[in-house]
């Protein structure tokens, strides 16, 4: 692939934007309103990144997710978490069960985890034991049981959702497993204008058809050709300035996070942060990322892995604003002096 | 470059930016300094002004040159790399780091696909908008960057229209530092042939030497063709001067005799002309008839009636002695020879007038040793006069006060107002009235200046001259309640550097003599008993002493006296020191807070689903104690 041509590139980039568009119109004929949502999600989607979208019961986490697997024409999986949610719930078991010839034999039952696009609904609900389990397939994009390796389908994404006010009986998810989600998405609470358009559609007998316009083909395709859009080296510098501005003990870090971070964003960080740059560069008709891009990414992907420390959440500290304060105050190539 | 310009065209175009940035830098520099530079400018103008000096055009150049150049040296040191210039190109046209990126991938030897396509969209770009980069760098020079230039080609304009220094100030040309060289040469000689003043005492010998020394060495320094101006020569001419007058006040002749020890002498026909010799105040004819005396009562030829009238005559004019008289050198002569007549040795009578004749002779050449010092110190005034003209009696003034010329301050800080100046005689002792009815004009005080150096009515009685009353001189003057400063001029038509004193001191007459009204004002001062030793107290006393300060501890309240007359009050009012603490330190707070926190985290690990409420928890604390505090 890396011996295309520039113009068939260029090509391919053009049929890209297109893609996308349609996507974004089919998503929108379900969905009203959040742009930045979808985009961002989307975006997450060609990036080959899991998603965590965070935000109240009853605003279409679950909707989206399924018109976004829709649009997508890929299989889709649901998996509504519980405190008594196992494992083997999740990814299959072996049952016994007879052979064709009759005999009895243990075969593989896959569980839901083997589909396309997996729902994980309040993912923090799940027992710390069944999270690592799916977030270790998250990882491995494989699942191994009884000895056999089962490869998970292709493209693979987990759509997570939680509920962050809703905190008795949970389990929040460990640091180390919150850096698996390539971002981490706010929904927010729609406005008056939408709340009357989600009345207006969903109050009707049917619900609105959401098409397919894009095979899971043409996805892969696309996560191959993403890559090739070229990150300059001072905006990947920048990129890594702003990862280390997260971390308390870096030099020149700023005094909000001296004091209110425990732990920085990890080197998952920066590698999000380059391939949304990218896509966002390509989204927007370029042929190379920019340091906008950088910034547009930075919060979804980094919000979730910046951990405050005690005094930070004692003190109800937003880590968007840290982060807006960060980006503000690390210089871009321009204002780097000689 | 030619071929660097094709291959590598951002590495060619970010150098230029990098050019044009710099130079909007200094630019910028420039409009952000102006103000500040102006301002010393303007200091320095002032401070140039301020020393005599005028603006010149170099220390202009000089200035606008470190100016740029300073400006220049730090947009220099704070250029931007080539990449961040490209970079803030790409930020000002909104192009979204494309030059910046083509920079980085166009220096590579194999470049990916994606990076070839952005080289074959950038590169057309580039060509595009490289002729217009001025629209997006402009290089405009700020308003403010001429308001230097500008500023300082005012200050160079107001150089020009300062009026040049005076001619005291300027150098000295070669024929007039000539002419003063012949001149101080001949003042020195004129003191080289001067005889020791006095041989009783050889401290004014040494006076005498150091003047020979001082004019010596004002001609060696004239020779020495240095830059000196007519006022350092004159001030050092005046220095002089007052050496020579202090050496000659140093030479009084005797201490006077009352007005009524000498009435009684003349009285009495054996005494009658040693009284009226007395009066005169000349000592050649004292010592003549001292002489003569004593002869008279060495001879073998007295009578015994002559010796009882002489006896009686001295016994009667001691009696009518004051303290004064008995302890001067005429009056113990004048009571052993008494006493020897009253025991009958006239013989020794007559050599203790023979004793007196001798005082008198050496008086008398004190008396001409200190007329040749006068006529040296006129003489020195008139070489002045000659060598600068009409400048010689302002540059002496200015020699003499205080802010005079700066050659002359060392040499003149210090001195006190000489005494009065006789002009001849024995003046400042003389009595001013012997005769029944007649008033005496006062003894002379210091700082009592007479008109023309001689009271007026000295040796003739002016009757109803007035007592010498605080503020109402003696002397004819001009009453304007001035009193002379340190240092003014001790001779009539030198009374310069006088300050004005708020005084009501009024001289009577219609006289030329300007001190005495000051003296006057002075004595009144003195006499009221208000100083100037505290602050916002009236006048300060001669002698350089300096008015004192407040303390810096206390505060001072001056209270005028009853009717704002009398001397003021000062008191000052001093507050003790105190302490103020509070019971905790803020950081006694904090830690409190830091322990409680810690303890409850050490009771029980607190689980993620409880994190919640324990931050609940510490934020209402943490209120409650902000609250307190």
């Amino acid at each position: 692939m890396n011996a295309d041509a520039p113009e068939t590139l260029a090509r391919r980039l053009e049929d890209f934007r297109g893609q996308f568009q349609r996507m974004m119109d089919e998503v929108h004929r379900a969905i009203v309103g959040y742009d930045d949502l979808i985009t961002d999600c989307l975006v997450t989607l060609f990036c080959q990144g899991h998603v965590l979208l965070e935000g109240v019961p009853g605003i279409g986490k679950t909707y989206l997710v399924r018109m976004v697997a829709k649009a997508l024409g890929l299989r889709f999986g649901r998996i509504q978490c519980t405190p008594d949610l196992m494992p083997a719930d999740i990814l299959g078991t072996h049952i016994l069960g007879e052979t064709a010839g009759g005999a009895r034999a243990f075969r593989f039952e896959k569980g839901p985890v083997f589909n396309n696009i997996i729902l994980v609904d309040e993912i923090n609900r799940a027992t710390p034991k069944t999270q690592a389990a799916l977030l270790e397939v998250m990882q491995e994009r494989r699942v191994t049981a009884g000895g056999e390796t089962f490869d998970l389908p292709r493209p693979f994404f987990v759509l997570a959702t939680q509920n962050p006010i809703e905190m008795e009986g949970t389990y929040p998810l460990p640091e180390a497993q919150l850096d698996r989600f390539l971002v981490k998405l706010h929904v927010p609470f729609p406005g008056r204008d939408e709340l009357v358009e989600i009345s207006r559609r969903t109050t009707g007998f049917t619900e609105p058809e959401v098409d397919t316009v894009m095979t899971g083909e043409e996805l892969l395709e696309i996560q191959r050709l993403l890559p090739q859009v070229p990150v300059a080296d001072p905006v990947a510098s920048y990129a890594a300035q702003l990862v280390l501005g997260t971390h308390p003990d870096g030099d020149g870090a700023l005094e909000p996070v001296s004091r209110f971070v425990a732990y920085g964003a990890s080197p998952r960080g920066l590698q999000a942060l380059i391939r949304g740059a990218r896509t966002y560069g390509a989204l927007d008709g370029r042929t190379a990322a920019g340091v906008e891009d950088v910034q547009r990414f930075a919060r979804p992907a980094l919000r979730h892995r910046v951990i405050l420390n005690f005094e930070g959440e004692a003190e109800s500290v937003n880590v968007d604003h840290l982060l807006g304060e960060i980006i503000d105050r690390t210089p871009t190539p321009a204002e780097e002096e000689a | 470059m030619n071929a660097d310009n094709h291959h590598l065209p951002f590495r060619s175009a970010a150098r230029r930016v990098r050019t044009r940035l710099v130079l909007c830098r200094w630019l910028s520099c420039l409009a952000r300094t102006a103000v500040p530079t102006l301002a010393l400018a303007a200091v320095a103008w002032v401070w140039l002004y301020a020393n005599g000096s005028a603006w010149h055009a170099a220390l202009g150049l000089a200035l606008l040159g470190g100016w740029l150049l300073a400006a220049a040296g730090w947009a220099w040191r704070r250029r931007p790399s080539p990449t961040a210039a490209l970079a803030e190109w790409d930020r000002r046209a909104g192009r979204h780091e494309m030059f910046l990126s083509g920079l980085c991938f166009e220096g590579k030897a194999a470049p990916a696909a994606g990076e070839r396509l952005h080289l074959d969209r950038a590169r057309p770009r580039l060509s595009a908008e490289l002729p217009v980069l001025a629209r997006h760098v402009p290089v405009r020079v700020p308003y403010q960057a001429w308001l230097v230039p500008l500023g300082v080609a005012a200050l160079a304009v107001s150089g020009l229209l300062r009026p040049p220094p005076p001619a005291e100030d300027r150098p000295m040309p070669e024929n007039a530092r000539a002419r003063a060289v012949r001149e101080v040469e001949q003042l020195a000689d004129d003191a080289q042939r001067l005889a020791p003043p006095d041989e009783e005492a050889p401290s004014r010998s040494e006076t005498l030497e150091q003047l020979r020394k001082g004019l010596e060495q004002t001609a060696e320094q004239l020779k020495a063709a240095g830059a000196q101006t007519p006022r350092e020569v004159l001030a050092d001419l005046e220095a002089r001067a007052r050496q020579a007058e202090q050496l000659a006040d140093q030479l009084d002749a005797a201490e006077p005799l009352s007005s009524d020890m000498i009435a009684e002498l003349e009285r009495h026909a054996d005494t009658a002309d040693l009284g009226d010799a007395l009066r005169a105040g000349k000592p050649e004819p004292i010592a003549e008839e001292a002489d003569r005396l004593g002869n008279r009562l060495k001879s073998d030829a007295l009578t015994l009636r002559e010796g009882a009238r002489m006896k009686n005559a001295l016994g009667r004019a001691l009696k009518v002695a004051k303290p004064s008289d008995r302890t001067s050198v005429t009056g113990r002569h004048l009571r052993r020879s008494h006493q020897h007549l009253q025991r009958n040795r006239p013989k020794q009578a007559g050599r203790q007038f023979g004793n007196l004749a001798k005082h008198f002779r050496r008086a008398a050449r004190r008396q001409a040793a200190r007329q040749r010092l006068r006529q040296l110190a006129r003489r020195i005034r008139a070489a002045g006069r000659t060598l600068f003209g009409k400048q010689s009696g302002r540059l002496q003034r200015l020699a003499g006060s205080p802010g005079g010329g700066s050659q002359a301050r060392p040499s003149l800080r210090g001195m006190r107002p000489l005494p009065a100046n006789p002009q001849g005689g024995l003046g400042n002792w003389r009595p001013q009235s012997g005769r029944p009815g007649s008033r005496r004009a006062g003894s002379p005080r210091p700082g009592r200046r007479m008109a023309g150096g001689r009271p007026p009515g000295s040796g003739t009685p002016v009757p109803g001259a007035g007592a010498p009353t605080p503020g109402a001189g003696q002397c004819a003057g001009q009453g304007a309640g001035q009193a002379p400063v340190p240092g003014a001029g001790q001779c009539a038509g030198q009374g310069a550097g006088q300050a004005p004193v708020p005084g009501t001191g009024q001289g009577a007459g219609q006289g030329a003599g300007q001190g005495a009204a000051g003296a006057a004002a002075g004595a009144m001062a003195a006499a009221a008993g208000t100083g100037g030793l505290e602050a916002g107290v009236g006048t300060a006393p001669y002698g350089n002493m300096a008015t004192r300060l407040f303390e810096a501890a206390t505060t001072g309240v001056v209270e005028p006296g009853a009717r704002g007359e009398g001397p003021s009050e000062v008191r000052a009012v001093e507050a003790g020191p105190h302490t103020e603490a509070s019971t905790r330190t803020a950081q006694e707070v904090a830690m409190e807070v830091i322990r409680a926190e810690e303890e409850a985290l050490a009771e029980d690990p607190i689980p993620l689903t409880r994190r919640r409420q324990v931050r609940r928890y510490f934020s209402a604390l943490r209120r409650q104690i902000q609250d307190e505090r």
